[in-house]
This record gives C-alpha cells, structure tokens and sequence, in this order.
C-alpha cells in the first residue's frame, strides 16, 4: 500500500484519488464528522450561549422540592454527549467506513 | 556504572537531601502551611515513592530511547488505551483539577464553564483532527502543515507558534508548581522549581517519550484513584444525598443561591462566548498534545486513544463538578482552613482541604503527593514536545533539508530538552512574584490563533497556500499577543492602568477569526507558481490523509 505515495509517483495517488470507492470512502467519513462537528459546536454553543442570553433558566431549580439547578443537570447531560458522540464515532469508523476503506485497498490499490 | 544508573542515584541522593531538608527545618515552612498542617509525612512518602518509581521507568525506557524515533514518539509503539490515559494525564493538570474546583468553590456555577470548555475540544480532536494528523505527520504537528506546502517559510511560523505555546505554557506550570510545592510540602520556591526542573530533565534525556508516557499513566491513574476516593467520601459523608450537598453549599456560601446560577464571574456574554472559543480551538493546536498521535502505531490506534482520553476526562470532570461544591459545603464552614477570614493557600487549594476535610490527613497527603506529580509529568510532556520543535523542526528539517546526522539530532533533542527546562526553571524563578494568569491564558490563545487555524486548512482546503498560511499565522501571532497585553490582565492588573484598551483576556472569538480571514483572502489571491504546486499536491496528500499510507513522501518544493 505504501507504493501509492512512498514512491515519486504521483499518478498512483491520482488513480486512487479519482477511483470510485475512495470518493465513496471520503464522501462517507467526511459526511460523518463535519455532522458530529456540527453537532459538538451546536451543543457547546447552546451551553455557552444559554450561560450567556438565559442564565436565568439555568438557575432554576430542575423539579420541585429540589434545590439543584437546570444548569447542573445541563452540564451533567453535555459531557456525556461529547462521549457519547466520539463513541459513535468510533462505532461508524469500525463498523461501516473502514470496510469502505478496505475496499480502496483491495480493489484500488492491490488490483493496481 | 553506566551512565543512567549513575544519573538516577545522583537524582535520588539530592532529592532525599532536599527533603531532609525540609523535614528540619521548620522555619522554612511557609506561613500558610504551617498555620494549616504540618508537614504531612503521607504526601512526603507518597511522592517519594512516586519520584522512585518514575525513575526506575526512565531508566528502563532508557534501554528503548537510542534514536530520534524513539525519543519523540516512543517509536509508535504506544498502544490506544496507554496514549489514552497518557493523554489524560497530559490534559488533567494540577490547573484542571485544582483551578476549577476553587473557581467552583468562589463563585459556583460559572467553573463549570471551564470544565465543559476543556472537554468540548476533545470531540472536534478525534472527528477532524486525529486521524488525518496521525497520517501525515511523524513528529510534530509541523510535519502535518509541511507535508504540501512549502517547508522553510511554513515551518519558521510552526515553529514560532510552537516555542511560545510551548514556553509560556511550561512557565505557568513551573510557577503553578513552585507556588503549590511551597505550600504543600513547605518547600522554599527556588528549591521547588530547580527539583521539579531537575526531575524532568531526567525523566526527558534518559527516556524521551517513551518514559514521558508512562510516567503520565502513573500520575492519571493516581489522580483518577483520588479524586474517586474523594468523591466515594463525600457521597458516604452526605449519605448518599447529592442534593444535600447543594443545600449546604447554599447556606454557606456568602453568594448564597446565586452560586447556583451562571453570571458571577463572566457577566458579560461576549466574555463567556471568547473563553468558550479559546479553550475549544486552543486544544487543537496544543503541539504537546498533537504529538501525541505519533506514539501509536496507526490511524484506528490514533482515534481509539482520543476516545479514551476523552472518556477518563469525562469522568473527571463530572467528578471535579461534585467536588467543586462539596468543597463548598464541607470547607467553607470550617474555621480551621482559614486564616485571617481567607482560605489557607487561596481558592485553588480548595480541593486539597476537602481532601483533608473528608479523609484526613492520609488522603490530604495522598492528593497533595499527586498535584506535585501533575506537574511534572505535564512539565516532561512540554519538554518533549519543545525538544521536539528545536531538533526535528529547526535543526534537522529546516537546517539539514530533513537529511540530517541522526546521532547528532538525537544529541541535540537530549541537549535542547536540558536547555528548555533551564531556560523555564529561570524564567519561573524570576517570574514567581508576578501575576502569571496572563502566561497561562496566552498559550491557549495563540494555538487557537496560529496553529490550529494552518493546520485545519493545511489538512481541508484545497486552495490553500504557503503564503496565506505565513500571513494568516503572523496576523493570528501578533494580534493574540497585542490583544492579550491590552486587555484587563495585563493593562490593568499588572500595568496598573485604569482601564483597559482591550475588554476581554481570553481574545481568540477575535484572533482566530483573523487569521482564518487572512489565511483565506491571501491564498484566494494568491496566484504565484508555488501556490499552483502547493494544490496540486492537496489530492496526493488527501490520499495519504485517508488511508494512511506512507507519510516519507511529503511534497518537495
């Protein structure tokens, strides 16, 4: 596999760049992390913005007869998302965009 | 004797006699710490053990570390789960731990902006960052950026944004130090600094990355153990009753029920937005932590180890959250850790009285023992990573066109570690009267500022070229350096003006902005005969970036 980029050849890299399956490959992984980055931004964003614009509501209580805030709960609940997120991440990487990768390789690079 | 043996044993001797030290001569105690505790023999013992065991890992990862591959990055045979906690253990310093449990101690809520800001950059890390990093670098995160674009001009800008990242970084962690061994252990400043420094340069020169990585999982695995503990006590003490926990913390707190709610310390929403923004993107161009994905052997190992450091950190700050109030609920109402109404060492310390407060002196050694242990081992993270710029990116890719005398770089490596840690030890000795909260907020603006942005559009933008990343980097230097000078830290607090010419401290919401701006308008314009070859090279490395291939074939200019 290393002769696609090891060697001074630059039309391997091309042949690979322009075959079906690595656009798929990158059309794949690419689709699913500017989605996740999104997501994480959009999440950090709402936790930063809420803190900022609406700090009121984080103040109040979750439920009556409690005295521990909406903004605890909401901080509890935005860690556990960004891990939650990079285990889905991983998940997708495993399961479904490293067959796509193992395709590149065997019938880019190896038929080559 | 050979050389590492003799080296060890000469470590040890002067560290037992520093500590003896210390054990006689009370006088030399701070005031604080002697009003708080006496000398505590557990923290001594534990760090000793601590000290030993870490010695006798560089001097075994010594017996691996005989080439520049080895010293920089382990020579990639980190596993996942090892880089992971070594990751963790990069990112969870004594600042983490006890800075945001004292802000959540002093004013509540609003630390948890800060935790949340800290993990909030790890997701962004392994989604676009760590796998296309992995792949095409070697070393440094400056390999990544050079892979296509010019090298000379590009890595003069890396290297810039690296070295001050990575100097003012190591200096609010010497000072940090110096400031926290002194109280803890009463060792005299100067004396703190110099065995921290000390300690380093061992663990650095004899086992490069190699030791520095296992030396982080000792102390990551040591500081999860504490604060666990810490928190298994505080739930056993309040019965299991989370919510009594807040309830006190109300009554005692003088803030009372505001500490409950956002806006005690950032009441401008802009403030809150900019401090979110630079601990985000400031993470992604932290070269010490980027050179982490070269310690493992592939792509998958390179994600798989984000994901777990990302996982321990998740748990650590749910667990700082807890600690941050109960400091709150058990610390506050106790006379005995105050003197002349303040707390005994100040807010940061917050952590480290709880400790005492709800498991004695034995766990107030032990987390004593484990603060002192972050520190160093983040301090021989920076180190590496430092050494790392002077020898591989300067000496051996710019100096020698990336031909040079192995051994000669590998001397040099060992040679600029001892030089960097000294140049630090000075600096944190000469800085150790100074308000320092400028130097830890400028390293994180200047990554966000200057490497993350060259590095994001390095890896993801076609169109991409050298001379737009040299301007975009320079306007991201200077105008995270000027912003920071002008604002209300360095213009007010230590000028003494009145009023400041920049309102926010932490100002990448502005900078990296900036420089993304200029990295773009420049290389849209940008239509000179290198440019051309710098995107011509974009599919090959593209290639290269997905499937992790060779990464020996950058692009020559």
């Amino acid at each position: 596999m290393n002769q696609v980029v090891s060697g001074e050849s630059q039309v391997d890299a091309q042949i690979v760049r322009n075959s079906k399956q690595f656009h798929q490959l990158l059309i794949a992984r690419n689709s699913i992390r500017y989605i996740l980055t999104t997501l994480v931004i959009a999440i950090h964003g709402f936790f930063i913005g809420g803190i900022a614009f609406y700090n009121e509501w984080f103040g109040q209580p979750y439920k009556e007869n409690s005295i521990i805030p909406n903004g605890i709960y909401f901080t509890v609940l935005v860690i556990i998302l960004m891990v939650l997120l990079e285990f889905v991440y991983i998940l997708l990487s495993e399961k479904k965009i490293q067959k796509l990768q193992d395709k590149v390789v065997s019938e880019v690079i190896n038929n080559d | 004797m050979t050389r590492p043996n003799l080296t060890i044993i000469s470590c040890l001797s002067f560290f037992l006699a520093v500590f003896s030290k210390v054990a006689n001569s009370n006088q030399k105690i701070t005031e604080a710490a002697a009003t708080s505790h006496e000398l505590n023999l557990t923290a001594v013992i534990v760090f000793c053990l601590f000290v030993i065991l870490t010695l006798m890992i560089s001097y075994w990862a010594s017996q691996y570390t005989n080439s520049s591959s080895s010293f920089y990055t382990a020579g990639g045979n980190i596993t996942s789960a090892q880089n992971g906690t070594a990751i963790a253990g990069d990112f969870m310093s004594a600042a983490s731990f006890l800075g945001i449990s004292g802000l959540i101690y002093s004013v509540g809520f609003d630390g948890l902006i800060l935790a949340v800001g800290a993990l909030s950059g790890w997701p962004v890390m392994l989604f676009i960052m760590s796998e296309r990093v992995r792949n095409l670098g070697r070393y440094t995160f400056t390999d990544v950026v050079t892979y296509r674009l010019q090298k000379k001009p590009i890595r003069s800008v890396a290297i810039l944004g690296s070295i001050s990242v990575t100097l003012l970084y190591l200096i609010a962690q010497l000072v940090g130090a110096g400031k926290l061994i002194e109280l803890l252990f009463g060792l005299p400043y100067e004396y703190a600094v110099v065995a921290v420094g000390v300690l380093v340069i061992i663990y650095v020169t004899l086992g490069g990355m190699l030791a520095t990585t296992w030396v982080q999982i000792v102390k990551a695995l040591l500081l999860l153990l504490g604060v666990s503990l810490m928190s298994i006590l505080i739930l056993v003490l309040s019965e299991f009753n989370i919510e009594s926990i807040f309830e006190k913390a109300v009554e005692v707190h003088p803030r009372a029920e505001k500490i409950l709610q956002p806006g005690s310390l950032f009441s401008d929403p802009v403030q809150a937005i900019t401090i979110g923004v630079s601990m985000m993107f400031g993470l992604l161009g932290l070269p010490h932590i980027l050179m982490r994905l070269f310690t493992v052997p592939n792509m998958n190992s390179a994600r798989k180890s984000i994901f777990y450091a990302s996982g321990l950190m998740g748990y650590f700050y749910l667990i700082t959250i807890l600690i941050g109030f109960a400091s709150i609920a058990f610390v506050m109402s106790e006379p005995d850790y105050f003197t002349e109404s303040q707390l005994i060492g100040g807010t940061n310390m917050a952590a480290v009285h709880l400790s005492h407060a709800v498991g004695g002196s034995l766990l107030m050694g032990f987390i004593s023992a484990v603060a002192f242990a972050t520190i160093l081992a983040v301090v021989a993270g920076l180190i590496v990573a430092g050494s790392a710029t002077i020898s591989h990116d300067l000496y051996a890719e710019m100096l020698c066109n990336g031909a040079p005398d192995l051994e000669k770089e590998l001397r040099i490596t060992k040679f600029s570690a001892v030089i960097i840690c000294v140049i630090g030890v000075l600096l944190g000795i000469v800085f150790q009267h100074q308000n320092v909260a400028f130097i830890a907020v400028m390293p994180l603006v200047i990554a966000a500022s200057v490497n993350f942005p060259i590095l994001l559009l390095a890896m993801y933008w076609k169109k991409f070229s050298t001379r737009g990343a040299v301007a975009g980097g320079l306007v991201g230097f200077v105008s995270s350096i000027s912003l920071i000078i002008m604002g209300p830290k360095v213009w007010v607090s230590i000028i003494g003006a009145s009023e400041a010419l920049f309102p926010y401290d932490y100002p990448a919401l502005f900078t990296l902005p900036a420089a993304l701006l200029t990295m773009i308008i420049v290389s849209k314009f940008d239509k000179s005969e290198s440019a051309e070859m710098d995107r011509k090279a974009f599919d090959r490395q593209v290639v290269a970036a997905e499937l992790g291939t060779s990464v020996s074939a950058p692009v020559n200019h």
